[in-house]
């Protein structure tokens, strides 16, 4: 879609009541538009890209299925936001998510890791790949809490957890993150 | 005591720091949405489809307004509507040809029955037809149920038991004059 095409849609919240009388060429501006930063979660919160945009593109389809219920209370990209940790938590809550392996640590606890051969080793930045190595609650809150801006009460609200819950996570998270990084700076 | 230092911004910790610069907006390696269109257009074709509640509202409101007016007919006029046993009932034509048969002399014997007992006989008859409404509801969800076939075998029987009654019965029963 080009942005002369774009432009005639006109702005977003006419998109979204288009998309909401079944208009698909409005959902589909809205797709273009936000389709980046969905797939940008997607892939933080599972460190997966073919993961991710299985998940983008069920966000998508259930927004389009939920549009008839959204009521302008949030921001459409807060909305789509919600859809789209939904998904990821749906996929975690299968049996056990594509390429992630469950260990057990020293004190009997389930820690769940993104598989090493996933990690992309070409990747630039040492700090993606210590967020990609991290287990996925501590790994969402990170996501969302550090890259995406949200607040500690937003991103419990999108998780379903307590706020404390949240800010343990990323404390751990922090942890996690300083260690791996520590090791990598003396290797 | 060590307290966790909870509720920091990012600006405050040099990791989450760095992590608000990373890229917010990743481009996906492929464009997803010929996949989306064409999972929203199976979607599209499969709600159409598909009951929506008005349309099952406006069902439940047909069935309940045709059950009201058998109903209605029978308690005005029973001789001429016999029990409607529904299309998923496992009577067959041999049975209801017999019914039919017992009620050609049932409506004959109809209108010579005192006031008060033609009234007996008229609610018991729109109570067989409750019933076989209900039994019928329940068949059409499960046809292949014994139980309500059972059922409504039974039910098939007490209405032709009210006909043979009425079309059996002496002088006791007809019209005081």
């Amino acid at each position: 879609m080009t942005e002369l095409a774009r432009d005639a849609m006109g702005d977003e919240s006419e998109r979204v009541a288009r998309a909401r009388n079944g208009d698909v060429a409005a959902f589909e501006g809205l797709y273009r538009d936000h389709v980046g930063r969905v797939y940008g979660l997607c892939l933080g919160m599972t460190g997966h890209p073919a993961t991710a945009e299985d998940l983008t593109q069920d966000t998508f389809v259930n927004a389009w299925r939920s549009l008839p219920g959204y009521e302008g209370r949030s921001r459409f990209s807060t909305w789509l936001h919600r859809i789209a940790v939904n998904a990821v938590l749906a996929q975690r809550r299968a049996p056990l998510g594509r390429n992630e392996v469950s260990m057990t640590d020293d004190e009997g606890e389930t820690m769940d890791f993104a598989a090493e051969q996933e990690m992309d080793e070409a990747t630039p930045i040492d700090l993606e790949r210590a967020i990609a190595a991290l287990p996925p609650g501590a790994r969402d809150i990170v996501v969302l809490h550090g890259i995406y801006g949200y607040s500690h009460e937003e991103a419990a609200g999108m998780l379903d957890l307590a706020v404390g819950t949240c800010k343990a996570q990323l404390h751990r998270a922090r942890q996690l993150m300083r260690a791996r990084l520590h090791v990598e700076q003396h290797t | 005591m060590t307290t966790i230092p909870f509720g920091r911004g990012p600006q405050k910790d040099p990791l989450l720091a760095q992590a608000s610069n990373l890229p917010q907006e990743i481009a996906p390696p492929r464009d997803l949405w010929p996949a989306i269109a064409a999972r929203l257009s199976e979607q599209s074709r499969a709600a159409s489809r598909r009951f929506t509640w008005p349309m099952a509202l406006a069902a439940g409101f047909l069935v309940a307004a045709v059950s009201a007016l058998l109903t209605w007919g029978l308690m005005r006029d029973p001789g001429m509507v016999p029990v409607n046993y529904g299309p998923n009932s496992a009577l067959g034509a041999v049975q209801l040809e017999a019914r039919d048969e017992l009620l050609v002399q049932f409506r004959q014997r109809l209108d010579e029955l005192a006031p008060e007992t033609r009234e007996a006989v008229v609610k018991n008859l729109a109570i067989i037809q409750r019933a076989a409404d209900e039994i019928g509801a329940a068949l059409a969800q499960d046809p292949a149920s014994g139980l309500l076939n059972g059922l409504l075998l039974s039910t098939y029987q007490q209405e032709l038991q009210i006909y043979s009654t009425v079309v059996t019965s002496g002088d006791a029963l007809t019209r005081r004059t």
